[in-house]
């Protein structure tokens, strides 16, 4: 039963816990400062994984390894797609196939950690963490439905005409929750029947329609991860590929997701990222070809293929399939032989 | 469900926990953005719990804690009250609230914190045990010394009595 005491007591803190804040800064903060421990994490990892390989060479023969071609610089730009035209030549091919995007921006955004790159559903887009996002798409309907994921007030200043090179286009600006600095937006067509937009943390909208500009539609890359779905269910296919390169002081791959369907509302994701810390182990008692895997949450599969841990969405991100199919996909995946070279994925 | 998910849904619920934990407006915003990161960056293990916000209040209440003991003063930040009531009653209710709210800022920080979740959030001692990672007994005997505390404090009497 409750006394008077407290009733003012649930009525006091109530009162004293104050109006909402703006989420946003506050997650922009968090996905900053958690990459920085998710790395030093894995640093610490390496060195203690360091530790033992120099207390094993101690005791253990040296054999030399045999020579390998030098590896290329993990960069964020996704490999190139030789032959394909990109998205000028093909404007309605834009979206419409997952590994591919008919786009490069490879000078048009500098000094950022990480990139994510997705083709599917009717679009293209690369965002630099932090930084900025670049959308393509064959309508601008498509475009204005890609998510923003760049904080911003959600107070848009009336755009006004701009011309990226000798194309006609807009721009508008808004101000960052924390009031320091405008996320500049710049759309434009970049040829008939191609729309694309491009925000960017800008100091005015001279350096946004510049980054703009920058942009190339006159080539393709492919869209890739680390790994190929050899069993898909029936009916299915590839809908949608994104994957996540950072820089190589940022370990280069960090995530790569496919999601397969069979465009009648039935689909899956299916996504790998760099183990992190602390879950090198799975334990799991679920057949899934070659390898185990664990059910470790209400429609989730999971299974360790190293350097991989590997989760498979069957509901949250995804609808209508059973775990039986979900089994059978995960049997069918199959690792590259290289992850840090996109280039041979 | 993502991090981002996540934390957009649940940030302005967390950020109000952590200033009754806290007291202080910009000591809850560090708070909250120090658990939010840790969260993140172990966001595939939290993900895979049955209750990834039950998780994440445990790191911030334990986050609190931590912070507490290692405060060198034991200073209390006591906000001033904004708020100006229109009418008598509405002003001596306003003034019981104020005379409380510094009082429960004057408690220690676990018997605090065991007020806030079963005050503010409504938590039963099982789950505030969960929380603090303690028995039920020991979240009865918090929150008598608190309710003891607050009882026999002299502004009791100023504002009514208890």
């Amino acid at each position: 039963m409750r006394t008077d005491l407290d009733r003012r007591l649930a009525a006091t803190l109530h009162a004293r816990s104050g109006d909402d804040v703006d989420p946003a800064p506050i997650v922009a903060h968090a996905r900053r400062h958690g990459r920085r421990i998710r790395l030093r994490r894995r640093v610490v990892a390496g060195a203690a994984v360091c530790a033992v390989l120099v207390a094993l060479a101690a005791t253990v023969p040296w054999q030399r390894p045999p020579a390998v071609p030098a590896a290329p610089a993990v960069a964020l730009a996704l490999p190139l797609a030789p032959g394909v035209p990109g998205a000028l030549e093909r404007p309605d091919a834009v979206g419409a196939d997952p590994g591919v995007v008919h786009f490069a921006a490879d000078d048009a955004i500098g000094g950022a950690d990480y990139a994510t790159w997705s083709s599917g559903y009717g679009t293209e887009s690369v965002e630099y963490l932090n930084r900025a996002r670049i959308v393509l798409a064959a309508s601008v309907e498509a475009l204005q439905a890609a998510p923003l994921r760049l904080p911003v007030a959600g107070s848009p200043t009336t755009p006004v005409d701009a011309r990226v090179g000798d194309r006609p286009g807009t721009a508008w600006s808004d101000l960052k929750p924390d009031g320091l600095g405008r996320l500049w937006s710049v759309r434009w067509q970049p040829g008939d029947g191609l729309w694309a937009q491009l925000d960017l943390y800008a100091a005015d909208q001279g350096e946004a329609v510049a980054a703009a500009a920058r942009v190339t539609f006159d080539e393709a890359r492919r869209c890739v991860v680390p790994f190929s779905l050899r069993a898909l269910p029936a009916g299915a296919r590839v809908l949608g590929c994104s994957v996540v390169l950072g820089t190589p002081e940022h370990d280069g791959f960090a995530e790569g997701t496919l999601i397969v369907g069979d465009g009648a509302g039935r689909w899956l994701t299916v996504r790998a990222e760099r183990t992190p810390p602390g879950m090198e182990q799975v334990t799991g008692d679920l057949a899934a070809g070659p390898y185990q895997a664990a059910r470790t949450g209400d429609g989730l599969l999971e299974m360790l293929v190293r350097p991989c841990l590997v989760d498979l969405f069957l509901t949250d991100r995804g609808n209508g399939y059973t775990e039986q199919d979900g089994l059978r996909v995960l049997g069918g995946y199959l690792p590259v032989q290289d992850i840090d070279r996109p280039d041979t994925w | 469900m993502t991090f981002e998910e996540y934390a957009f849904a649940r940030t302005p619920a967390l950020f109000r926990f952590a200033r009754l934990l806290t007291g202080d407006e910009h000591r809850a915003e560090d708070l909250v953005q120090d658990v939010l990161a840790k969260a993140y960056a172990r966001w595939g293990r939290i993900s895979r719990t049955d209750r990834p916000d039950f998780y994440v209040r445990r790191m911030l209440v334990n986050a609190h804690h931590s912070w507490w003991r290692r405060r060198s003063s034991r200073e209390v930040t006591v906000e001033t009250v904004a708020e100006r009531p229109a009418t008598a009653d509405e002003a001596a209710e306003v003034a019981d609230r104020d005379a409380l709210w510094r009082l429960v800022l004057r408690l220690p920080a676990r018997q605090r914190t065991v007020i806030v979740l079963r005050y503010y959030e409504d938590m039963d001692d099982a789950r505030i045990a969960e929380i603090l990672d303690c028995s039920t007994g020991t979240v009865r005997t918090h929150a008598k010394r608190a309710l003891e505390t607050l009882r026999a404090a002299p502004s009791a009497s100023l504002t009514g009595g208890f």
